[in-house]
């Protein structure tokens, strides 16, 4: 199943033929839901999704590129790619410690990140 | 399909907001188990509903009950842990930022306010904050997995409200039927996930434990989902008046005198054993003799 089109498509209706109130969320702002929704989707890949799961097995949640490569047995360009994805979309910060660079799951997200590893 | 390849689908299917909205309201939705026709609206946009909710059907994220355009769409197990904090936090009202999945609190406040709306002049706004945080604090008090409570919490309070305000009109519905074992893990789940599949779109099935465990058995579990179906079940639940005084039929499974009994209603108690701690062969064995009592109770109840 593929995301949906960009184009606004009509926009729902509620339940308001059965429940005695407004129980609308029509007047909800599709930018601020965008936001989760924006998160789901780039995460929508078994891979990322891979990537995900051992940072937030490692010790101390964090890994570096190549513990994520020899883990996954992926090449390190692949591995890189998804992380810079990642790490654009806000899901995975990195941090420079040295020589080496540290990925990890930025703390707002980790919930929802826990939650769809479960 | 491999976990990560299904986690990945549904992700997918989820990275929607129509769908988060959707799903959020199938969470708290009054029946539990609303039609495409209730979530469209009157004039709605149905065929982009039916859609949406096809698409989250095929990934396991909706279960369907019944057929045709009575088909009711039911949040799976799977889809309330890992989307339904998503659901809730992701829609807003008034324009602020999202809730993130771990702030309970306004997460809280989210469903207090969606509820009140669903409720307005039928139930005070102070009286819905009560029973959800009353929901809350009984689930969390079981709870070994604390972070997907708000979405538990969200199913659980909108499902007592509906109980409370068919309560209100005096009513018992003769059809709705409660089923309530110890532990809410094993026998009232089995029973409920059989009704739900046989008459889910004419009964409306509750269930709930006098001793409410932290998760489903996973033996039940596994029984279940070799049947095709584990996704309806919910997560254990405690015993609270409200739900017995809605429900027409209670049957009660070995919780000896924990149910409240209230007159008007019908109380059957089946014999049956508790499938915890049981083998494999065992389970199946309590399934299948779980399954004819249910089949005997449609033909009674809704023939």
């Amino acid at each position: 199943m593929s995301a949906p089109a960009s184009d606004s498509p009509p926009p729902l209706q509620g339940r308001a033929d059965r429940a005695p109130g407004p129980a609308l969320r029509t007047t909800l702002s599709r930018e601020q839901a965008e936001d989760t929704a924006t998160l789901l989707r780039v995460v929508s890949d078994p891979t990322r999704l891979q990537l995900l799961s051992l940072i937030h097995h490692s010790a101390d949640e964090r890994a570096r590129v190549a513990d994520l490569t020899r883990a996954l047995g992926l090449r390190q360009p692949t591995v890189s790619h998804h992380l810079k994805v990642m790490t654009e979309a806000g899901i995975v910060t990195r941090d420079p410690v040295g020589r080496e660079v540290w990925y990890s799951i930025v703390p707002v997200r980790l919930h929802a990140i826990a939650d769809l590893l479960r | 399909m491999s976990p990560d390849d299904l986690r990945a689908a549904q992700a997918g299917v989820m990275a929607d907001p129509d769908r988060l909205r959707l799903l959020a309201l199938i969470i708290t939705d009054p029946s539990g188990q609303p039609r495409a026709s209730d979530l469209a609206g009157p004039g709605g946009a149905l065929e982009v509903v039916d859609a949406h909710l096809q698409a989250m059907s095929d990934v396991g994220v909706l279960v369907r009950v019944g057929h045709g355009p009575h088909g009711r769409y039911r949040p799976t197990p799977d889809a309330l842990a890992r989307f339904g904090g998503a659901a809730i936090g992701a829609p807003d009202r008034t324009g602020t930022r999202p809730v993130p999945a771990g702030d309970h609190d306004r997460l809280l406040r989210r469903i207090i306010a969606d509820l009140s709306a669903t409720y307005t002049d039928v139930l005070a706004p102070e009286t819905v904050e009560r029973f959800v945080i009353d929901s809350y604090d009984l689930l969390a008090a079981r709870a070994t997995v604390r972070r997907h409570l708000p979405a538990l919490t969200a199913r659980f309070a909108a499902d007592r409200l509906a109980a409370l305000t068919i309560d209100r009109r005096g009513l018992a519905p003769h059809r709705d039927v409660l089923f309530v074992c110890v532990r809410n893990a094993g026998r009232s789940q089995i029973a409920a996930a059989v009704l739900r599949s046989v008459a889910g779109d004419r009964v409306r099935v509750r269930t709930a434990g006098s001793v409410p465990a932290a998760s489903i058995d996973p033996v039940v579990r596994e029984e279940l989902a070799r049947r095709g179906l584990d996704a309806l079940t919910e997560f254990p639940r405690p015993l609270t008046d409200e739900v017995v005084r809605a429900s027409g039929v209670v049957v009660t499974m070995g919780c000896g005198d924990a149910c409240p009994v209230f007159p008007g209603r019908r109380y059957v108690d089946w014999a049956v054993e508790d499938p915890s701690g049981r083998t494999p062969a065992d389970v199946a064995r309590i399934v299948d003799d779980i399954t004819e009592r249910v089949h005997d109770l449609v033909r009674d109840i809704a023939p």
